[in-house]
């Protein structure tokens, strides 16, 4: 009877206790025990991930480089030689003389079979199409709705021209690339498709299907090509027609809308670098090794002002895209480098290991009593 | 009803009285009244008693307080001034500022997400911080209190008290006001106060109301009381007091012992009744509220240096950018149309270089601005905030069970400086010593009882590979303050002894002679004694124990319950009227008590310090005296606290002369102390010594352990004691501070020749001389320990020097050959140190060696101390708060320092240093990116990121694993740390920020930036797919970013030791949702008028291009990191490296099992100290019997006249408010 009381009377001792208690609650995080695995870079550690990664990367490289190298690309720089050589002492006069034939032939010749399409591009130097001021002079809206064509914000210099806004306005748009070429093999011309040579994001959706270029490169000075005027009218606009004429003049002329303007689109998506290429167009036959390829080239765009270099790139392309060693080159070194450190790590190993944990290794222990 | 009284109509006799009584100093009340209303003069103020009417032109505060820094509408101004007077965030505002103008690449959005983000974080931590606050501050303001309305008592809540309202206060309630004291139901108008919110001291205190207003008890009575009251204007001084209650015309003086400060409670008194002076903030306690001036760690001192090298880095980086587009600029790049530069935009005008340079300067600076890193201080202060409240509050390492506390850290701010504290000063008593005075040992006539083995002897014991068993009779006593054992004179066994009447003088001596109070019930078991020390308690729980139980206390007499002193087993109650009681004070070092017997005998009976009994002893019965001495040396080195007692029988009419004299010098009103002294010298010699008593000063659980493990971590402990030199170098044994095989150097005043000089009484050349006894001392210690160093067999090195030494030695002239010295000693000891003193120390070693100190103490002395160290650690859970209110961290026990420093703070340190150091790395890595791009641009500032996920990458891409790591990092378990003490020297040399750290981290930095830039910076010339078509610019950008977030966040996972759950998660969480980002912003940025990434996620998956980039990358990036990683592990590893190693194959922490098993596996001394803590807490305080400490104060100090010294910290807190107050004053 008297142990049991003694029992109560201590179970409600312990209770009250327990309420009153600042004793903090057990969880593994406060006690900060939560389960967690420890990585140690053991040599064996090391060595392993080495392997791994060289096992993975050389095969990865040498794919990637098989691949470029099926790639077959012909490169031509052009700027120089298509300057008569009467000229070729005031180049920029030349190029910025509109009555001068610009005129050009080169001839290709290709080294190795080409599987179609071949991609035709042109390569810029020097170009800063990602200058700050370059890559801002553009009007986005403008471009993509046809309802806000007179928006030109950004686009100064190029936002007016004879007291008009110019649709597409801005720097971009106002230097685009007007250098063409016209190819031929053996006298036959070879038809270049310029259609589907921008990104379909683009063509969809940036440019609008009813966006078209109005008092394009009628300023004082032109900066590069005209808008291509020659493509079929492909959309009609219904119930404006109306509208139409009585802005353009003329109910039978339409100038064509930016989202078929695909020289454009693919100038306007800028590049990284000042080197870069834009595609061209694309030829879609396959050119055989020892063809020689003619081109009739206009050489329009003035480069010569900041010497910057212009090449005519005709390229296949595999599955990793153009030629491009770089990316097979990377991987193989990476991949060398860390079979390298994998076997020289693995004879330190063996010829001067360093015991794990071992406990003489420890500050304390090497120098004993040191301050 | 309290109105009507208060009407001069209704009263219009009071009211003539108090106009005439008070019209030379002000105008008549009446004028108040019709409504010109005068400013009351500035020197007092006037209270009408019980008369809020009268009171009401005054408008005196009310009584609620409000500690809140903000209210509604202050909020956000208030809030956002405070967190723009952090650099960084203004640095970040002015950004978001510049980015408004054209002159910036990058839209507002990139500076002005991050910044809100970061003052919405802030805002929303101040915002709880404050509704705490004023939480806190309503439930005070709504504590009931019972006011005198209509002649009853209503209960109001105590916002609603006025200034002049009569109060009832019962027991145990506390003081709402700073009240003015009337009536007590005690008999003769005391009270008692604990004042342990103001001072820490947790002794009573008497308060005395003045004897007219005894009577104003009743609510009846108290309604007709209308007195007025002049008295100073609110101040902030805690100890004095002045003005006057005029009262029916009579000027009756008031002091400081009729006021009761708010904060204070009621003791051992059914209720009183009290007039309201002060009210809200203009109490005393209020007005010495201060902010304490917040520390901040010296990592974060480091990491300002950090943050200003960056600002260096970021202005290098936009100079070299600027340059470059100053000479970038020219006309012949006909496209860029530099030859037509619109209005507003000169920056790329040729014809101007200079400007372009200095606008690109800015355009740059906004470009870059991401190098510093704005979240780091939020994320730091979040992870300190967690380190703190969840992991030192909650750890049950540090978890008190006895005492029922838990750590607490006070401030987060200083966790990672535990980590990297070098010198411990520590307080003795109650920090290294328990805070338990027990009556031990005894020696009486010169026989020496109680079997007691002190720790310290054991550990002599030990030392010399003894072992002592201590022998225990089954049925000793069990009580706090009383560990002694000896059947000899147990149980009036007594009386078989040779000398009985000793004996019995002996007990009476000690029931008779202290100014202890008792409290409770009045039987043995029950009763609670007050004691201003205690070492007094101690020793009245030992004369109980021996039989002479004290039991009650009157003004005028002592009543003691004596047991077998006629015969065993009979007991009588016998009073002793208590004549005079002569106070200790540092200079007497003794207590005397006179008093009558029964029969009417007079004996004065005096316990002190040996050197001054020995002085006052009659000549003859050398025997006793020289066995007496030689067992207070026994003692003595047994770590014991002694006390000589002695009486001397009076002779009737010797005393009543004596008396005369004492009573005049009493009432003098000049130089009463000393005078009091003077006259107790006249009576304090001649005496017959009865024998000494020992106590025991318990050293705390573990501390020997815990002092040779922190000594181990490449600690240095100095003790700061007031103690004798004796008792200061035995404690310093007994904790294994010192051994036998260290080199002493021991600085001490008490030499013979100091000694001389000091008796010739020249208080100039006392200090000459001493002076050049210390410089001569120092010298030769200094010289001894070089030569030790140059010989290489160094000894190690102790110190132990006294405070009036030290005060020389502190000399600026001196102190370099002292901290010089004190430097190379593994232990110093002062004894005898004032707290003046010990911050003096603190802070030379701070200031003067740049070294991380840290105090740990739990008195009132030590609060200089604390506040003087780097960190300060209160020991809390025993009696007193001051020390704890001053500290940054309190915890209950010494030996919790070695879990506090060794794992809190080194785990602290790991974590802050990986947070600051990743965080450095991610933002130069991101920023560098965009500086190589810079150069690729014609150095026109063009961003290569686009708005948002720059905006992003701090706040949501990068932001959460760090601060994972930075919670759950460790890199060994908790047990290995303090197995491994060593490993905390890591933290001391600051080895993991140094400036090479960081400049490695910068290596990898600008590799990894490179790395970035260049391999994803090939993509832009060929074709990356089968379509041949190409990547513009915002591909490119899209893609290196991609390769950013990916391998800065498996960088994180490389600088780990150890991953949870939460590490993968919040990695594989934060590249996750940047794929989820910008997979619909790529979709839906052209809502926000952008469409540069418009689609650019899906064009670049649709090609191969991209998976073999993500590949390559971020392992090309990481390449040099892991074989950097590899090569200095393997070839210069780091200590916790090499016990990770050891230990890798272990489990993690047993956790839980281990816990529950310590407190299972109780020693027999636990068991013990755990059942005498479960015993009802006895009030007293620790000072102990070192009579110069501070914090004295009697209970009969203030009864008799003597006046209280204010107290050490009173002073220096008054001194820095000195500027507030005259604030105060001036309105």
């Amino acid at each position: 009877m008297s142990s049991s009381s003694a029992a109560a009377f201590g179970s409600a001792d312990s209770t009250a206790a327990r309420r009153n208690t600042k004793r903090p609650k057990y969880s593994k995080f406060t006690q900060q025990e939560l389960p967690a695995c420890k990585p140690i870079l053991t040599p064996r550690a090391v060595i392993s991930v080495f392997l791994l990664v060289s096992v993975v990367f050389v095969p990865v490289g040498v794919a990637s480089l098989l691949a470029s190298r099926k790639v077959v690309e012909i490169i031509h720089r052009y700027d120089a030689e298509c300057i008569p050589q009467s000229n070729s002492s005031d180049k920029v006069a030349y190029i910025q003389n509109p009555s001068a034939d610009k005129t050009c032939n080169i001839t290709l010749n290709v080294h190795k079979h080409m599987k179609s399409p071949i991609h035709v591009y042109y390569q810029l130097d020097n170009f800063y199409q990602n200058h700050r001021r370059y890559v801002k002079s553009r009007n986005d809206e403008q471009l993509r709705d046809s309802e806000k064509w007179d928006s030109t914000s950004g686009c100064k210099p190029e936002d007016m021209a004879n007291g008009k806004p110019i649709v597409p306005c801005g720097l971009i748009a106002w230097s685009l690339f007007n250098d063409t070429y016209i190819f031929s093999r053996n006298n036959k011309n070879l038809t270049v498709n310029k259609k589907g040579i921008s990104w379909k994001s683009d063509r969809d959706h940036k440019f609008g299907k009813d966006v078209f270029p109005k008092n394009f490169q009628n300023g004082s000075i032109i900066g590069g090509a005209r808008l291509n005027d020659s493509i079929p009218v492909s959309i009609y606009v219904n119930n404006n027609y109306q509208c139409m004429y009585e802005i353009y003049g003329s109910p039978l002329f339409f100038y064509e809308q930016l989202s078929q303007q695909e020289d454009l689109i693919v100038w306007m998506r800028t590049a990284a670098l000042p080197t870069f290429r834009k595609l061209y167009g694309k030829i879609e036959v396959d050119l055989n090794e020892g063809d020689t390829i003619s081109v009739i080239l206009k050489n329009n765009y003035n480069t010569y002002s900041f010497s910057g270099k212009k090449k005519l790139v005709l390229s296949t392309t595999g599955w990793l895209g153009g030629k491009n060693d770089f990316l097979g080159i990377a991987y193989l070194t990476v991949g060398g480098l860390c079979f390298f450190l994998a076997m020289a790590f693995t004879i330190i190993y063996f010829v001067k290991p360093r015991q794990l944990g071992d406990p003489s290794y420890l500050s304390w222990n090497r120098n004993p009593g040191g301050h | 009803m309290m109105k009507g009284l208060g009407g001069i109509d209704s009263q219009p006799g009071s009211s003539f009285s108090r106009t005439s009584s008070k019209m030379h100093q002000r105008p008549p009340s009446q004028t108040i009244r019709l409504g010109r209303v005068q400013p009351q003069a500035p020197s007092y103020r006037t209270i009408f008693c019980n008369d809020r009417e009268s009171n009401f032109p005054v408008r005196f505060k009310g009584n609620s307080i409000s500690t809140t820094k903000y209210n509604v509408l202050t909020f956000l101004p208030k809030g956002l001034f405070e967190q723009f007077r952090r650099v960084a965030n203004l640095y970040f505002l002015s950004i978001s500022i510049l980015s408004t103008t054209p002159i910036s690449p990058v839209s507002p959005i990139t500076n002005v997400l991050p910044l809100s983000l970061v003052l919405l974080a802030s805002l929303i931590k101040e915002a709880w911080e404050d509704w705490k606050r004023f939480q806190n501050d309503m439930a005070i303001n709504n504590k009931m209190v019972d006011v005198l309305q209509d002649q009853r008592w209503v209960s109001v809540p105590w916002k609603a008290l006025q200034v002049g309202d009569i109060v009832k206060v019962k027991q145990d309630e506390f003081f709402p006001a700073d009240l003015l004291f009337m009536a007590s139901t005690n008999a003769d108008g005391v009270c008692y106060i604990e004042t342990a919110n103001l001072d820490g001291e947790t002794n009573l205190k008497i308060r005395k109301a003045l004897e007219k207003t005894w009577d104003y008890l009743t609510p009846p009575k108290a309604s007709e009381f209308k007195g007025e009251i002049q008295c100073e204007q609110p101040n902030n001084s805690l100890y004095t007091f002045t003005g006057n209650l005029i009262l029916d015309n009579q000027t009756l003086p008031l002091s400081p012992n009729q006021v009761l400060l708010r904060g204070c409670s009621l003791r051992n008194t059914e209720y009183i009744v009290t007039v309201v002076i002060f009210t809200g903030h203009e109490t005393k306690v209020m007005m010495n509220s201060m902010n304490v001036p917040s520390k901040r760690s010296t990592l974060e001192r480091k990491l300002d240096k950090l943050i200003l090298t960056l600002f260096v880095t970021l202005f290098v980086m936009c100079f070299v950018g600027a340059t470059g587009s100053a000479l970038f600029v020219d006309k012949k790049y006909y496209y860029l149309h530099l030859d037509s530069i619109e209005e507003g935009s000169s920056q790329f005008n040729p014809n101007n270089r200079f400007l372009v340079l200095i606008l690109t300067m800015f355009t740059l600076i906004t470009l870059y601005s991401s190098v510093i890193p704005i979240s780091l201080y939020v994320s730091i202060e979040m992870i300190k905030f967690i380190q703190s409240a969840q992991f030192i509050n909650k750890d049950l390492h540090m978890y008190h069970s006895e005492t029922n506390t838990p750590a607490l850290a006070r401030t987060s701010n200083l966790n990672e400086e535990l980590g990297q504290v070098e010198y411990i000063f520590s307080d003795k008593t109650g920090t290294l010593t328990r805070n338990l005075m027990e009556f031990f040992k005894c020696s009486i006539g010169g026989e020496v009882y109680g079997h007691g083995v002190t720790e310290i002897e054991r550990g002599i014991a030990e030392r010399n590979g003894m072992k002592i068993e201590e022998k225990r009779s089954p049925n000793a006593v069990q009580e706090k303050g009383f560990n002694f054992d000896d059947t000899r004179i147990m149980r009036g066994a007594w009386r078989n002894e040779s000398n009985p009447d000793i004996c019995k003088g002996f007990f009476r001596c000690l029931a008779i002679c202290h100014t202890v109070l008792p409290e409770g019930e009045e039987s043995p078991e029950k009763i609670k004694y007050q004691a201003a020390s205690p070492d007094e308690s101690a020793l009245v729980i030992a004369a109980k124990n021996f039989g002479f139980f004290f039991y009650r206390r009157t003004p005028t007499a002592i009543y003691v319950r004596e047991s077998h002193v006629e015969k065993i087993g009979h007991t009588q109650d016998v009073s002793y009227e208590i004549l005079n009681v002569l106070e200790f004070n540092s200079t007497r070092k003794r207590q005397s008590v006179v008093c009558r017997y029964p029969d009417g005998r007079l004996v004065l009976y005096c316990k002190g310090a040996d050197t001054v009994i020995f002085e006052r002893l009659a000549d003859g019965n050398n025997e006793i005296r020289n066995l007496t001495r030689e067992h207070l040396e026994q003692f003595g080195s047994a770590g014991l606290r002694t006390l000589c007692l002695a009486y001397k029988e009076l002779h009737p009419d010797a005393y009543e002369s004596w008396n005369e004299k004492f009573i005049q010098a009493k009432s003098s009103l000049r130089d009463r102390e000393k005078k009091l002294d003077e006259v107790a010298e006249l009576i304090e010699n001649g005496l017959t010594l009865i024998g000494c008593t020992a106590i025991e000063d318990k050293l705390q659980e573990g501390v020997p352990a815990c002092i040779r493990t922190l000594q181990k971590a490449g600690i240095k402990i100095w003790v700061l004691t007031g103690d004798k030199i004796e008792t200061a170098i035995n404690i310093a044994y007994a904790c294994n501070l010192i051994n036998n095989e260290m080199k002493k150097f021991i600085i001490s005043s008490e030499t013979d020749a100091i000694r001389e000089v000091e008796e010739k009484g020249d208080q100039v050349e006392i200090a000459r001389f001493i002076k050049d006894e210390v410089k001569k001392e120092l010298k030769k210690c200094t010289e001894e320990a070089q030569s030790y160093f140059n010989t290489g067999s160094a000894p190690k090195l102790a110190l132990v020097i006294d405070g009036k030494c030290l005060m020389y030695a502190l000399d600026p002239s001196l102190r370099v050959m002292l901290l010089d010295l004190g430097l190379n000693c593994h232990a110093v000891v002062c004894c005898r140190v004032s707290p003046l003193q010990k911050a003096q120390v603190t802070s030379m070693v701070k200031k003067g060696a740049h070294k991380i100190t840290l105090s740990i103490g739990d008195g009132a002395n030590d609060v200089s101390m604390i506040q003087a160290a780097h960190v300060g650690v209160g020991i809390s859970g025993l009696e007193g708060m001051q020390a704890v209110m001053a500290s940054d961290f309190a915890i209950a026990q010494f030996r919790y320092l070695e879990d506090l420093l060794l794992v809190h703070g080194r785990w602290s340190y790991l974590r802050v240093c990986k947070v600051v150091l990743y965080f450095f790395y991610k933002n130069l890595t991101f920023a560098l990116t965009q500086f190589w791009f810079t150069f690729q641009t014609g150095f026109s500032g063009q961003r290569f990121y686009d708005d948002w996920f720059q905006s992003l990458y701090n706040v949501i891409f990068t932001a959460v694993p760090v601060v994972i790591v930075g919670l759950f990092d460790k890199d060994v378990s908790a047990s290995l740390s303090k197995k491994y003490p060593e490993l905390y020297k890591e933290g001391i040399k600051n080895a993991f920020f140094k400036w090479r750290v960081v400049a490695v981290y910068a290596f990898f930095s600008i590799y990894q930036s490179l790395i970035f830039f260049y391999f994803v910076g090939t993509t832009n010339l060929t074709a990356k797919n089968s379509d041949g078509k190409i990547f513009g610019l915002w591909d490119v950008s899209t893609m290196a970013f991609t390769c950013v977030v990916i391998t800065v966040n498996l960088r994180l996972l490389l600088i780990c030791n150890s991953i949870t759950r939460w590490h993968y998660i919040s990695v594989g969480g934060s590249i996750l949702a940047w794929f989820i980002f910008v997979f619909i912003y790529s979709l839906i940025c052209h809502l926000f008028g952008r469409q540069n990434v418009y689609f650019v996620i899906f064009v670049l998956m649709s090609t191969f291009y991209f998976y073999f980039i993500l590949l390559l990358v971020p392992v090309a990036a990481l390449f040099c990191d892991f074989v950097y990683q590899g090569v200095q592990r393997w070839f210069f590893p780091y200590d916790f490296q090499i016990v990770q190693e050891m230990h890798k194959n272990e489990l993690n922490d047993t956790g839980r099992a281990k816990l529950l098993e310590v407190e299972n596996q109780l020693t027999e001394d636990q068991a013990r100290s755990y059942a005498v803590s479960r015993l009802p807490p006895a009030i007293s305080k620790h000072t102990g019997f070192a009579f110069d400490s501070p914090g004295y104060e009697s209970f009969f100090a203030s009864q008799i006249g003597v006046y209280a010294p204010p107290k050490a910290w009173d002073v220096a807190r008054r001194a820095s408010m000195k500027s507030r107050l005259k604030i105060v004053l001036q309105k």
